[in-house]
């Protein structure tokens, strides 16, 4: 119960700071999505399980917390959670380079799903007109990856050995 | 045992890619339902949001600090080069409002050439700006920026909207020199415009009094009063009739006794004189220059040389 309490507070933390820290550093009005790379490292350094549950949760919590498309969020953290944490028993998880190649891979695969959905939803979107906004965004996600990465392992590390 | 397991574990991952499907589907069903306002959850919402308050103030509160800090560090570094830059832009702002003036200025000079230019249409105006003055006598002769490349002649009449500047005594090929009815040498033909007085005289320059001309030639009973205006008479040939010369401003005897002299306020303010206009062409007849008369033989008068101007 008590580790749940520390895993909240971290969430809550880390969407915090991407909502009331990071937009102040923001290009083009974006700035690092830190819920999907805490997801990403999570779905790496606990598998598909915890990793679609804790999407799911993370991407809930960003659905709740913003006024956006609800549910578009939990769907695709969740969708992260798993396919990371499906690849994630065939690496090692300690590799730096991990976490920063997964970070462009899921940015990438956002940007296209929510394309996709805003495609699906009726609204105009000229994915093409939009690739500077994608650049930022893969800039700001390799610059955080690794320290949210870090910063998830430790945590982890720390509730495995208290277990 | 070992086959039980793994059929156990294939059972749950089953399971759990069911469950996964389903949980996405009914997701994308939300995102679908939410989009068209048929889901909502407020109650959530609102206690995330109060949850996520504290922790979101607390941060925004400290990198608004953080880039105040930044800001004011910032601004202290730059602070003499702004400083630098600020008093380049005042400079360079001076300079513009001087040019600004400078474009007013003319800008109002051109505008009344361009209203006298209207009114009197029987002439065809030649703008030109003065761009030197005769330093010895500053006063008399200038220098026009126009020449006979602008179709500029020598004698040609040179105005303001306010009356009579002088004429071009020398053409060059890109300036003139145009000699002031200040100047001594210059003599116009003038008439006193008053219906009633219709006097006739010559204005000339004074070498005593080089701001004011004097009109000459006035008989001593001659009905000239202070304050009236005087023209040119258009005699002469030169200078076309009816361009305003100067108010009479005091009446002098001429040393003589038979003849008095009119001392002229000129309509034009020489001292301020920067854009003028050449007339290159009238359309109203000048009167025919004197002639003198039939003399009948063997008792011929002496004629006196014509003067310089009109």
């Amino acid at each position: 119960m008590k580790t749940l309490g520390w895993i909240s507070l971290l969430t809550l933390l880390v969407y915090a700071i991407q909502t009331a820290l990071l937009p102040l550093f923001s290009i083009y009005g974006v700035s690092a999505d830190l819920m999907l790379l805490y997801t990403t490292s999570v779905g790496l350094l606990r598998g598909k399980r915890v990793g679609a549950l804790a999407g799911f949760s993370f991407g809930l919590l960003e659905d709740l917390g913003s006024g956006g498309f609800f549910g578009i969020h939990a769907f695709f953290n969740l969708l992260v959670g798993y396919v990371i944490g499906r690849f994630s028993g065939n690496v090692f998880e300690d590799r730096a380079f991990l976490p920063v190649i997964a970070s462009v891979v899921v940015t990438a695969m956002n940007y296209v799903v929510m394309s996709i959905f805003m495609a699906l939803l009726g609204y105009t979107f000229h994915p093409l007109m939009h690739l500077h906004v994608l650049i930022a965004m893969l800039v700001f996600q390799l610059v955080f990856s690794y320290p949210v990465h870090y910063t998830t392992r430790c945590f982890d590390r720390r509730i495995v050995s208290k277990k | 045992m070992s086959r039980r397991v793994r059929k156990e574990t294939e059972n749950t991952s089953n399971k759990t890619k069911w469950i996964l499907c389903l949980v996405l589907v009914g997701l994308v069903g939300i995102v679908f339902a939410a989009a068209r306002g048929n889901f909502q959850s407020p109650l959530l919402s609102k206690t995330i949001s109060t949850v996520l308050m504290p922790f979101q103030g607390v941060l925004s509160w400290s990198a608004n600090q953080v880039l105040f800090v930044k800001n004011s560090v910032w601004d202290i570094m730059t602070v003499h080069e702004q400083n630098q830059m600020l008093r380049n832009e005042v400079d360079e702002l001076r300079t513009m409002n001087a040019e600004a003036n400078e474009y007013y200025a003319e800008n109002q000079r051109l505008r009344a050439l361009l209203g006298y230019k209207q009114t009197a249409r029987q002439f065809d105006f030649l703008a030109a700006r003065i761009i030197g003055r005769d330093s010895a006598t500053w006063s008399s002769t200038v220098v026009i920026n126009r020449g006979t490349k602008d179709g500029v002649q020598e004698n040609m009449v040179v105005v303001t909207e306010k009356g009579l500047v002088g004429h071009i005594v020398e053409a060059g090929p890109v300036s003139s020199k145009v000699q002031l009815i200040l100047d001594p040498r210059s003599s116009v033909g003038t008439i006193v415009q008053r219906a009633e007085s219709r006097m006739t005289g010559i204005v000339e320059g004074d070498m005593d009094n080089p701001t004011m001309p004097k009109m000459v030639n006035i008989p001593k009973t001659g009905d000239v009063q202070e304050g009236d205006v005087v023209v040119t008479s258009g005699f002469g040939g030169v200078y076309p009739k009816g361009l305003v010369v100067g108010i009479v401003s005091s009446l002098q005897n001429d040393p003589g006794g038979l003849l008095k002299i009119a001392l002229l306020e000129p309509a034009v303010d020489f001292q301020k004189l920067e854009d003028v206009m050449v007339i290159v062409a009238s359309r109203e007849a000048p009167p025919q220059p004197l002639t003198p008369p039939v003399q009948t033989p063997g008792t011929e008068t002496k004629v006196a040389p014509p003067s310089s101007g009109g």
